[in-house]
């Protein structure tokens, strides 16, 4: 949330890991703030924070539709003109005594930074709130991943516009979180600071596992063909990580412990610890199974596999078909060059059913606003 | 995300054909990532005839990063922090042990040994571990008045 009041000697940053996965924010009041006079206080955070518990206020109480009984105090107005009521009100908002409605949004403070989701909860239950209250904003159907439009139009119809604007920088501040798939890591006090810091410490991603495998051990892995033999008993073959069927004929790329799976499952596991995902032995650890004589990514010309169902026809340009789930895109420069040295078949076999990126289950669990959020900000990116 | 789809299978499996004594829900519908687990105490141990809710969540790695479980209901075992997190200390869910084939019912399944079986040699409360250790009969009572107490099925 950018709350920028340079007039007040306030300012707000946000920091993000270079990976993303972390970022935090902080507040810095600049300057002193002044003794109490007259109950005004130039703190900007007060007043918007103020209006923002009004709103929710207001927002959860759906029948009372009264306009809040307190001044909304613009941004950057705080030389208030009815000072004796402001400063009654301020009197328990003081220093970092933020309302409670705000803590509870804001409040990363939890120490438990392996369940995130705990703050979607009240979050989506404001948002549902929001949904109630300004119905025709937010149930138009996202057309575009505009989301500027969408906060505009929030804007333009909150009855008032202070509302509008805070509003549209909650959502924002939601699609924000939801992007990064963190929530609530704004921290409001040097303690929460301190802790989050620590946290993120205690979160370093090799933290006690096995180191990962060199890319170059990954790319070399060979590769096969699903063949009969690979199947069970019931005539079925699963890769063990994303625990899709695979089907006769599918190329997958195989360990020196022979436990096989789709290159770009195992890809991922490797590239973070050097372990077979089934036996956890290492690629880097036998290497006798791997035929030194053979360049890198000739595995179907050493292991031919012969799959009588479907015999092969040479298609050299024709690229590997997407066999996971988990592909990245960042692959493109290894499936252009393996596919230099590689057949695929036409066969029927081979096809794989058409993915969506989610699986209409999970489509299906997600419903209402707070679906649209989600889907919209939280995990459909790949 | 590809992990969506694995959870959406496993989520499915678990709850057409549910191991011994668990129930899998998802805390709310619209999140795949926390699930609500009911585990019914396992028989012959101090836990039997209690139900405990644990919290699994899944991070957005996964099957690349393991679950977390921890007990929502209060319970008294080596294995699980006496705190207001319950967390339960699993071998398979250490970072360096987990396997990606692992599954969130053989997860499951494990932590319901645990409850038969502690572990008080991996012990995160080690108080309780040297308890169940050296006053077995202690530790068994005030696992079975903890479990009558707060785990208890109405």
């Amino acid at each position: 949330m950018d709350f920028s009041f340079p007039g007040h000697g306030y300012s707000s940053h946000t920091y993000r890991s270079p990976d993303g996965r972390f970022s935090f924010s902080s507040a810095t009041y600049r300057g002193s703030f002044p003794p109490r006079q007259g109950g005004a206080y130039s703190n900007p955070m007060v007043s918007m924070l103020q209006t923002l518990q009004t709103i929710l206020t207001d927002i959860s109480n759906p029948h009372d539709h009264q306009p809040p009984d307190h001044h909304v105090q613009p941004h950057g107005q705080s030389s208030s003109t009815s000072p004796r009521q402001h400063s009654s009100e301020q009197e328990d908002l003081r220093h970092d005594e933020f309302p409670d409605v705000f803590r509870h949004l804001s409040g990363r403070g939890g120490p438990s930074p392996v369940a995130p989701m705990g703050q979607m909860e009240s979050l989506a239950e404001y948002v549902s709130r929001l949904h109630r209250r300004y119905p025709r904003v937010l149930s138009r159907p996202p057309i575009d991943h505009d989301i500027d439009s969408l906060l505009d139009s929030v804007r333009r119809t909150a009855e008032f516009p202070n509302h509008g604007l805070i509003l549209s920088a909650l959502l924002r501040d939601i699609a924000e979180m939801q992007n990064h798939g963190r929530f609530g890591d704004a921290v409001y006090s040097r303690e929460a600071l301190d802790e989050v810091i620590a946290q993120l410490g205690q979160q370093d991603e090799q933290r006690g596992g096995p180191p990962p495998a060199s890319p170059t051990a990954i790319q070399s892995l060979p590769t096969k063909k699903i063949d009969v033999h690979m199947m069970d008993s019931d005539g079925k073959a699963e890769c063990a990580i994303c625990k899709d069927q695979a089907e006769l004929g599918t190329e997958v790329t195989v360990l020196p412990c022979e436990h096989w799976f789709h290159f770009d499952c195992i890809e991922v596991w490797l590239s973070r610890h050097d372990t077979c995902p089934n036996c956890r032995q290492s690629i880097g650890s036998a290497r006798s199974f791997t035929n030194s004589t053979r360049s890198p990514g000739e595995g179907t010309r050493d292991h031919p596999i012969s799959v009588p169902a479907s015999p092969e026809q040479p298609s050299p340009e024709r690229r590997r078909r997407r066999s996971s789930p988990f592909s990245r895109s960042s692959l493109s420069s290894r499936s252009g060059r393996r596919s230099l040295s590689r057949t695929t078949t036409n066969s029927p076999t081979q096809e794989t059913a058409p993915r969506s990126r989610r699986s209409s289950r999970s489509e299906g669990l997600r419903g209402g606003i707070t679906g649209w959020v989600w889907s919209r900000f939280g995990g459909s990116s790949s | 995300m590809g992990s969506q789809k694995r959870i959406a299978k496993e989520l499915s499996e678990l709850t057409a054909s549910p191991p011994d004594g668990i129930t899998v829900t998802l805390l709310d519908e619209a999140n795949l990532y926390e699930w609500k687990v009911l585990m019914e105490g396992p028989e012959g141990s101090p836990y039997q005839g209690g139900i405990f809710q644990i919290r699994l969540v899944l991070p957005t790695e996964y099957p690349f990063k393991p679950p977390t479980v921890s007990f929502a209901t209060k319970i008294y075992h080596p294995n699980v922090t006496n705190d207001d997190k319950g967390s339960m200390c699993l071998g398979m869910l250490r970072p360096d042990e987990w396997k990606p084939s692992s599954k969130i019912g053989a997860v499951l399944e494990f932590a319901r040994q645990l409850l038969a079986e502690p572990m008080p040699d991996d012990a995160i409360e080690g108080r309780i571990a040297e308890q169940y250790k050296n006053d077995n009969k202690r530790y068994d009572e005030i696992a079975r008045e903890w479990t009558r107490k707060h785990a208890n099925k109405t």
